[in-house]
């Protein structure tokens, strides 16, 4: 439907004429293309974004030169014809087919959540539809709530598609269909079993496209419309892919959280992105502690001043989805004091660095792929750790593309293979991934291999033969040899490597982790949960002192001997960097609510203080 | 009546409306009280001789215009939208119900029988009957609750839960001048 022409295309294409108005238009586009580009709004409820057209919904109908009756949407332009849609007769069709579509579902506004923001009610609106010649059916539809956060109401739906179009062509996951047949036709989870129990990665791409009000988010639902919020954007710090978020608020409440149209990634977001963020449930922290007790800042902050001046030894773990500014200032103010620190993926990045480095004097520059959107024109791609389903799950809906379109894909996990079903080759390796990556390589050196993961090797260097071919490096990669030999399966087939280590923010930092136990530990854990929270409360439980900065109450705030607040996601500002090394800004999408200082201004003072 | 009065009914060339109250929650007769001082415009050019928060008629008398608000839920109902029909030249379909089923037929989704259980049963006190509509004196409920023109031609629809106290005196005001109302765009409202 977006696809647009451009200036020199147009120039070669053709002329029609759309009620009367005379439209140039490329050849081969869609009338309904043409129109919308020349600003003549032709009706639809089934075309959307980017996704493939399928005139589902018969609203674009129009009359082809007074002759024939076609779905603009799916008819391409011709020279000299003459386009109608707004006439009486196509208007009286469109009722008839809305008449059709309140009969069979559930259609009254009143009790959805979509009311007001509803593309179906605006079409009803539009036509003029204010009463049913039909008698109306009263199905007996469930709600399926089985998933936590999207709910499927079949009751609110006109079959027009968008969900499954979406699911397939921009998350790449194919876990919605369309199931049984003629007027029974529903839309369907695999293959036909609750959506929390199917392949869905509830990355809510589908509740995005959703025109109606059958599918939506719990987390959202009557919080709100859409056209009474205020939309800020901000970068999401969950992963390094660093998607654009479009955050909408109302009176000061987060409503929703959306992705931004008309990018590669399709206005994608992931679970984390989409709703994590907005189901965090733990107590907001607005108060500094000191031994329980609540204190006023520049108290909290001399007795981290008296604890952090008499330690021998101080550990330190910094969350990496902080801004890099935050991150900079802290990494500042630990060393001042001598800590260990620790932030997680900053190891790796500072390993992959060094070895980039001695392969860059051997004549392999230019490893690194330029962007993760680079393996959408893969041909053949290895992922070493399918994790990153869960943890880079818009990196991994690539993958799945690029795999759909014919690349070649060698998926090795030394756990559950998450993307089994896409792969040509899915290796499994009991031992360590280091070790499969090394038979890779090895078997690239000596020409075979006869070892027990010997086929990782074959199926891996033979994926990357293709001409445009690309390893992809989980989290879960991180010993220096497993790396070493990654790279160098990379460099020897002339293929680049997408890096997607544990760090949101891949900004360069000094961190050069902990290696012992110490006195005190300090953890800058934000609004860190799973994880990396278990990593800092590890880290914490080794030591005699604990001192938290964290935005919300946690078994890491339980034990802390001083808790000071800190900013939450939306309320943080800076920059951070992405995977594919750019920076990009962290805006302020809600004022801090209450006394809650900046990070960086505790920082600031923690090191006046530490000093 | 007095000669005086007598005399202003005959001369009287208004137009009648009469309304009636099916299964709704009376929020349309509400809005409509809206209107507000609009009423005294507006009765210059009507005259209500039905509707139940403003005049004293129980039946459903002739008019020119008679307006329903709500479902077709029991049997009462189904005899008054018969009358209503039968004694106004034009019918009008007030709000979401009438017109297109409205908050109302929810309970089209239960088993009619168990809903009055569940609803009633032991909740009162123990002499509490379930009012089933079997000569208990209660209307009857229907199986399911339906639309206005399920039952009876309708003229004019005016939906919105409630539609704008705006909309209801303007498309009034269009009937009474013969004309037919046109409610498009803004003033077509499904909630």
């Amino acid at each position: 439907m977006s696809e647009s022409a451009t200036a020199d295309e147009i120039e070669d294409g053709v002329t029609l004429t759309i009620d009367g108005q005379e439209v140039q238009a490329r050849e081969g586009e869609t009338i309904l293309s043409a129109a919308e580009r020349a600003g003549i709004d032709i009706p639809t409820l089934c075309a959307y974004a980017d996704l493939t057209n399928v005139g589902a919904c018969r609203m674009c109908l129009v009359d082809v030169d007074g002759e024939r009756r076609e779905t603009a949407c799916t008819t391409a332009v011709a020279d000299g014809v003459e386009i109608e849609y707004d006439t009486e007769d196509l208007w009286d069709q469109r009722r008839t087919i809305l008449e059709l579509m309140f009969t069979e579902e559930n259609h009254y506004c009143m009790y959805c959540e979509m009311e007001g923001d509803c593309e179906l009610e605006d079409m009803f609106n539009r036509a003029g539809l204010d009463s049913d010649r039909f008698p109306l059916e009263y199905k007996d539809v469930e709600p399926d709530t089985s998933n936590d956060y999207i709910t499927m109401d079949l009751d609110r739906c006109i079959s027009c598609g968008r969900c499954i179009r979406t699911c397939e062509e921009v998350v790449g996951n194919d876990t919605l269909n369309f199931g049984n047949r003629g007027r029974e036709t529903t839309i369907i989870a695999d293959s036909g079993v609750p959506l929390g129990e199917s392949s869905c990665t509830s990355c809510g791409a589908c509740v995005q496209a959703c025109p109606t009000g059958t599918l939506y988010s719990p987390l959202s639902a009557y919080k709100g419309r859409e056209r009474d919020c205020e939309v800020e954007t901000t970068t999401c710090s969950e992963c390094s892919v660093g998607c654009e978020l479009e955050v909408y608020t109302n009176s000061g409440r987060i409503v929703k959280i959306e992705g931004v149209e008309g990018g590669a990634d399709g206005g994608q977001l992931c679970e984390m992105g989409r709703f994590e963020l907005l189901d965090d449930r733990r107590e907001r922290i607005t108060e500094p502690r000191v031994d329980g007790e609540r204190v006023d800042l520049e108290d909290a902050l001399e007795a981290v001043g008296d604890e952090l001046a008499d330690a021998n030894s101080v550990n330190a773990v910094a969350s990496d989805r902080l801004p890099t500014e935050t991150l900079d200032a802290f990494a500042e103010a630990m060393e001042t004091v001598d800590a260990a620190l620790e932030i997680p993926g900053a190891q790796r990045r500072a390993t992959e660095a060094a070895i980039r480095k001695e392969l860059a004097a051997d004549g392999y520059e230019d490893l690194p792929a330029d962007s993760i959107e680079d393996l959408l024109d893969a041909e053949g791609i290895v992922v070493y750790d399918t994790s990153i389903v869960d943890t880079h799950p818009v990196a991994a809906s690539y993958v799945r593309r690029a795999a759909k379109d014919g690349a070649e894909l060698v998926t090795v996990d030394g756990e559950e293979d998450q993307l089994k079903r896409f792969s040509d080759d899915s290796l499994t390796v009991g031992s360590p991934l280091a070790q499969a990556t090394a038979e890779a390589a090895g078997a690239l050196a000596d020409g075979g291999s006869a070892s027990p993961v010997a086929g990782v090797a074959e199926a891996a260097t033979r994926t990357l033969d293709a001409d445009e071919s690309v390893v992809v490096l989980g989290p879960d990669i991180e010993e220096q040899d497993a790396l070493v030999d990654a790279y160098g399966l990379a460099a020897m087939t002339d293929s680049q490597v997408v890096s997607l280590d544990r760090s949101a923010n891949r900004a360069d930092l000094a961190a050069d982790g902990i290696e012992e136990p110490a006195e005190v530990a300090y953890l800058l854990a934000g609004d860190d949960r799973g994880d990396d929270l278990d990593r800092a409360i590890e880290v914490a439980r080794q030591a005699d002192t604990v001192i938290a900065q964290a935005t919300r109450e946690s078994a890491l705030t339980d034990i802390a001997d001083v808790v000071i607040p800190a900013l939450d996601w939306f309320e943080r500002e800076g920059t951070i960097v992405d995977a594919d090394g750019q920076q990009r800004a962290v805006d302020r999408v809600l004022e801090p609510r209450g006394e809650i200082d900046a990070d960086l201004d505790v920082i600031a003072a923690l090191q006046e203080v530490a000093a | 009546m007095s000669a005086q009065t007598e005399a202003d009914a005959q001369n009287d060339d208004r137009t009648t409306v009469a309304t009636v109250c099916l299964g709704g929650c009376s929020g349309c007769h509400m809005e409509f009280l809206n209107v507000d001082h609009g009423l005294v415009e507006l009765v210059e050019e009507v005259d209500i001789v039905a509707s139940h928060m403003i005049v004293d008629e129980k039946g459903v008398p002739e008019a020119d215009v008679g307006i329903a608000e709500g479902v077709v839920t029991n049997e009462e109902n189904v005899e008054v939208v018969e009358e209503l029909r039968e004694n106004c030249d034009t019918v009008v379909a007030w709000g979401d119900c009438a017109a297109l089923r409205g908050i109302m037929s929810l309970r089209n989704y239960q088993d009619r029988d168990e809903m009055l259980e569940e609803t009633y049963k032991g909740e009162a006190d123990d002499e509490s009957e379930v009012p089933f509509g079997d000569d208990d004196g209660v209307p009857k409920l229907l199986e399911d609750a339906r639309p206005l023109d399920e039952y009876i031609d309708v003229d004019v629809y005016v939906p919105g839960c409630p539609p704008d106290a705006d909309v209801m005196k303007e498309s009034l005001e269009a009937l009474a001048r013969g004309e037919t109302p046109e409610i498009e765009g803004e003033k077509l409202q499904y909630d």
